[in-house]
């Protein structure tokens, strides 16, 4: 059984600035089956863990099978 | 069917507590009655209608440690010489001791099926469904309903064995024990029974006093000015979702267990949550769909008896009553239900009325 509260691991490829208060996060999965089989469609969010603070939802921005990282579009709001 | 006098099920009781956890209903003081682990067959009550809060904390724990995270940072090759790579190391807890939730009520296991419906649907919730598939669910029938019981007006009976691994009915001189999943038939495997021959020993219970509103009631009630009058004594306590046997909202996060230089260990854990709380459905960035009591209130009842049951089959409600014992401002779920079953028909009525 899948334990859907399992993390994916990945490290930050890179941090890109959009704006005021806004990064884009493009994460390299580190798991190569991962990557190869995680797909995703417009519009479905993520769970990004910040470990030591928790987990919280977030859109994914990239294009699933066309990018190489899964990126997150993230606006500095909230804790 | 067999017969097990007391003294057998004493025996029983004993041969499984040697390797098994065994949940049964204990008297902790006078007048409070719970689900706790016990260690000997003296310590369990049998004179009770249901315990003060359902035994869903042992499916589904109040906090529970779900992942252990250790960060470990080690020199990086070719770093500045205080750069750090870090490594994560994931580790999910242990299993615990196979359970055996003794005793268990036919309301508390319809809510586990309830939960069932939603928490055993892929994605699977790993934790719940580890405990679920540990535990064998040993059934006691209830004799009497309690004052706010209501079981009746949710489809099924206080002695109903769905979802039991074992079903006891009592009788004279002990109990007629009835088994009915293979878990429960390994169970019962090797006890020293008589066979009973007799009828089920299923009562004729009095027929329920009011019955759930359907579900296309609820959505045309949705603005009625009630839910705010009804809100207006609510102390957001959240004491009726505590002791629900069908609430599950959870909150997650992380917190810090041991520290030093390149090491970081963290458990990520999770606890009941409430709808009832103000900042529940509050998001990044400050907004908040249900600001009020009204409308948190609001939400309660309609998750329980529409929404769930729109998006995963059963109500998530079982008619224990337990909410209506503890509510300190005595909010009353079978008030609520009367009083939307009323304004339905009247709605019902009126567009008869109106219509051509």
């Amino acid at each position: 059984m899948i334990n859907p509260y399992v993390p994916y691991l990945g490290r930050l490829a890179d941090i890109q600035p959009l704006g005021t208060g806004i990064k884009l996060f493009k994460v390299q999965l580190e798991d190569q089956t991962v990557v190869r089989e995680f797909t995703y469609r417009p519009g479905q969010f993520a769970f990004v863990s910040a470990f030591g603070v928790g987990e919280a939802p977030f859109g994914i921005t990239s294009v699933s099978g066309i990018d190489d990282t899964v990126d997150f579009a993230i606006n500095k709001v909230g804790t | 069917m067999n017969l097990i006098t007391h003294a057998q099920l004493r025996d029983w009781l004993a041969t499984m507590m040697a390797d098994r956890t065994v949940i049964a209903p204990t008297r902790v003081i006078d007048g409070l009655v719970l689900y706790q682990p016990v260690n000997s067959p003296d310590a369990i009550a049998f004179d009770f209608t249901r315990t003060a809060i359902s035994p869903k904390e042992f499916f589904l724990p109040a906090t529970e440690a779900i992942l252990t995270l250790e960060r470990i940072g080690q020199m990086a090759a070719g770093g500045d010489g205080t750069g750090l790579k870090w490594n994560v190391k994931l580790s999910e807890p242990e299993l615990e001791r196979e359970q055996v939730l003794f005793g268990c009520r036919p309301c508390d296991v319809h809510a586990l099926l309830a939960l069932d419906a939603l928490l055993l649907q892929d994605p699977v919730d790993a934790y719940y469904a580890r405990r679920r598939e540990r535990t064998t669910l040993i059934g006691l029938a209830c004799e009497q309903m309690g004052p706010t019981c209501f079981c009746t007006s949710l489809g099924f009976t206080p002695d109903d064995q769905r979802g039991m691994d074992v079903m006891l009915y009592p009788v004279e001189g002990g109990y007629v024990l009835e088994a009915l999943t293979e878990k429960g038939r390994m169970m019962a495997d090797g006890l020293t029974m008589e066979p009973y021959a007799g009828e089920r020993p299923q009562k004729a219970w009095p027929p329920a006093e009011f019955s759930v509103p359907p579900r296309l009631v609820w959505p045309q009630l949705f603005n009625d000015p009630y839910w705010g009058r009804l809100a207006d004594r609510c102390l957001s306590c959240k004491l009726c979702a505590y002791v629900c046997p069908t609430c599950r909202c959870f909150d997650v996060r992380d917190y810090t267990v041991a520290q030093g230089p390149g090491y970081q260990k963290i458990e990520r854990l999770r606890c009941w949550d409430s709808c009832m709380a103000e900042g529940y459905r509050r998001i990044a960035g400050g907004h908040n769909p249900r600001p009020t009591k009204a409308q948190r209130l609001r939400n309660r009842f309609y998750c329980k008896f529409d929404y769930y049951p729109a998006d995963f089959g059963p109500l998530a409600c079982v008619g224990c009553g337990r909410c209506i014992d503890y509510c300190p401002v005595n909010v009353d779920i079978t008030e609520v239900l009367q009083a939307v079953a009323a304004k339905g028909e009247a709605l019902a009525t009126n567009a008869t009325r109106l219509s051509p």
